[in-house]
């Protein structure tokens, strides 16, 4: 198993517990996704698992080892992380950026070298941006700066990818091409977490959801049998029916009044 | 678009910048009250270390060897000091509008120096008062947050404008006590910046901090690009975002402490050098640092020499960096906001 999570729970102050014994596995190639209401904590959870915040009790692995054991530099090797997408203050380059991704595997007084630059490459090929290389990241659209994002996560090779929110700020179109893009990274060996507000999402990926409903419940399961109307309704007070469309053979999420 | 053209660039405007720092540097050593004709110069300096026939005569050597070469290892020292820190702070802060200032530096220097003043230090004793004073406002610039438990960079820049505020209440203190004859002058003095003083020890004495700290912050130039993503993002790459900072932050502290403590405060170069290299060569350290450095050390040959030659009498550095530095500073801006 990859990633183990025990009895992991985490509360601010004592009245107001975010997540309680949450359990869960997770293997290369699978997907899990996370739902839940603003503020119910998904990124405190998030946080969690990268060793950004101490849980209150239970205990994080990933192959074996002890995430709370382990320094910056062993966990950067293991876990990639997507964070939601911001325009930073300087105007880096494409291609510089992603090779930020290469960080843990470079000595703290040296540069990327060109087998860094090698690994760029493949990946701005893999995600479809070369012909960006050479522009500010501060200038390229929404859904190219994802990319760009992904691929500098692709160039540090770890084995978990966490995405926070991947689909926030981008289009429809985008939207749908960021949720297969990561299906693929699934089917190629990554194990995936990602946060979500929108429940299709969680569908369309299959695999695994938790939900985090802000009452400081934890629930994990295969995706197909958690998700239900009734469920969906309750987390985000509203009601929710979920039909199945014979001719598309999907399943789809509809708020109604 | 040329693939390796950002690479190209550098290199042309590396070198560039360092035939233009060579001109300037035989243009400061040969203009003055006694001017010295460029070949002149040249040949002086190259018998030092191979045999030209002296056609210069003893005065043009001795203009050049303890006046104005101390001053030049002066402007050189201190304006590539001002320029580095400016850069790592810019970095650090994630924020371009940031200047060593910051942390309350020069502020804490101004208090130390004019303390040692007011004491009847001699110039030694004002150095090292500045020196500490700098060291000393910064400190508690970032002692502030640590009381708090809060490890934002808001706080820290709310820190230094707290200890920047105390230590300008501080100067108004000691000038008001000061002695208007003398005293007063040479505190109000000593704030505008000045190498009219420096000569060859003042040098030896900072050389080696100076060059201490850029190595590391060169060393780690890379490293602080990551910086500037934020610190959850630096952290999951992997990047011991506390201590790189604090490494960063004490370096650029001890730079702008060094090079203060024997020109006095000099403003802008901090803040409008590493603008004007990210202009040229984009926001990458890798390459901002070294141009910073030589940009640094133009500006303020120039500066100085200006200093020395407009007016019968010396003016004082910040005049002319401010007169320069403010419009070149809204150049820039407007620039970058057509680029926007």
């Amino acid at each position: 198993m990859l990633l183990n999570v025990e009895n992991l729970s985490f509360f601010y102050e004592s009245e107001k517990i975010i997540f309680n014994n949450a359990n869960f596995s997770l293997d290369s190639g699978q997907i899990l996704s996370i739902i839940g209401p603003n503020g119910a904590g998904k990124s405190t959870f998030l946080n969690c698992i990268v060793n950004l915040l101490q849980p209150k009790s239970g205990k994080i692995t990933i192959e074996e080892k002890n995430i709370s054991q382990m320094n910056a530099i062993d966990i950067s090797k293991y876990i990639g992380y997507v964070p939601q997408i911001h325009i930073p203050t300087y105007g880096f380059l494409v291609k510089e950026y992603i090779a930020m991704g290469r960080a843990p595997k470079i000595g703290l007084f040296s540069k990327p070298s060109k087998e860094d630059y090698f690994f760029v490459e493949k990946a701005m090929e893999k995600m479809e941006i070369s012909h960006l290389a050479n522009k500010p990241y501060t200038e390229i659209s929404g859904g190219e700066r994802q990319k760009a994002t992904i691929a500098k996560v692709l160039v540090q090779e770890p084995k978990l990818i966490i995405l926070d929110e991947p689909t926030a700020y981008l289009d429809y179109g985008h939207q749908y091409k960021a949720i297969k893009l990561i299906k693929t990274l699934a089917e190629e060996g990554y194990a995936i977490i990602m946060t979500t507000h929108q429940p299709e999402h969680a569908i369309l990926l299959e695999n695994y959801t938790a939900i985090i409903d802000g009452q400081g419940e934890f629930a994990f399961g295969k995706t197909s049998t958690i998700i239900s109307e009734s469920l969906l309704s309750d987390l985000y007070k509203i009601n929710i029916k979920m039909p199945f469309i014979d001719s598309l053979q999907k399943t789809i999420v509809c708020p109604i009044d | 678009m040329d693939k390796d053209c950002k690479e190209v660039i550098y290199k042309k405007t590396f070198i560039t910048t360092a035939i233009v720092l060579f001109f300037v540097i035989i243009f400061a050593l040969s203009t003055g009250r006694y001017t010295i004709s460029f070949l002149d110069t040249i040949k002086i300096l190259l018998s030092r270390i191979a045999p030209i026939d002296n056609t210069w005569g003893p005065t043009a050597e001795g203009v050049i060897f303890n006046l104005r070469l101390p001053r030049l290892f002066g402007a050189i020292l201190i304006g590539s000091a001002f320029a580095i820190s400016g850069a790592s702070y810019q970095a650090v802060f994630k924020n371009p509008l940031v200047s060593p200032d910051l942390l309350g530096v020069s502020s804490g220097a101004t208090v130390g120096a004019a303390l040692a003043i007011i004491f009847g230090g001699d110039k030694l004793i004002i150095q090292i008062g500045a020196f500490l004073g700098g060291i000393i406002a910064v400190v508690l610039a970032t002692t502030i947050p640590k009381l708090l438990k809060n490890n934002s960079i808001m706080l820290l820049v709310l820190s230094g404008i707290i200890v920047s505020g105390l230590m300008s209440s501080i100067i108004g203190i000691i000038k008001f006590l000061a002695d208007p004859e003398d005293q007063l002058a040479a505190i109000v003095y000593w704030q505008m910046g000045s190498l009219a003083k420096i000569h060859m020890p003042d040098i030896y004495a900072i050389s080696p901090v100076i060059a201490i700290t850029s190595i590391i912050l060169i060393a780690v130039r890379w490293r602080i690009n990551i910086l500037t993503l934020g610190d959850r993002e630096a952290q999951l790459l992997g990047v011991n975002v506390t201590l790189l900072r604090a490494i960063v932050i004490i370096c650029a502290t001890m730079l702008t402490a060094s090079a203060v403590s024997i020109s006095g405060t000099i403003g802008w170069l901090g803040l409008v050098i590493p603008h004007l290299a990210r202009l040229l060569v984009g926001p990458d350290n890798t390459k901002v640092f070294p141009i910073s450095i030589i940009l640094g050390a133009i500006f303020l040959i120039i500066v100085d020499t200006l200093a020395r030659v407009l007016t019968p009498a010396e003016l004082p550095l910040t005049i002319l960096t401010g007169l320069i530095g403010a419009p070149f500073y809204f150049w820039l801006l407007a620039r970058q906001r057509v680029r926007l």
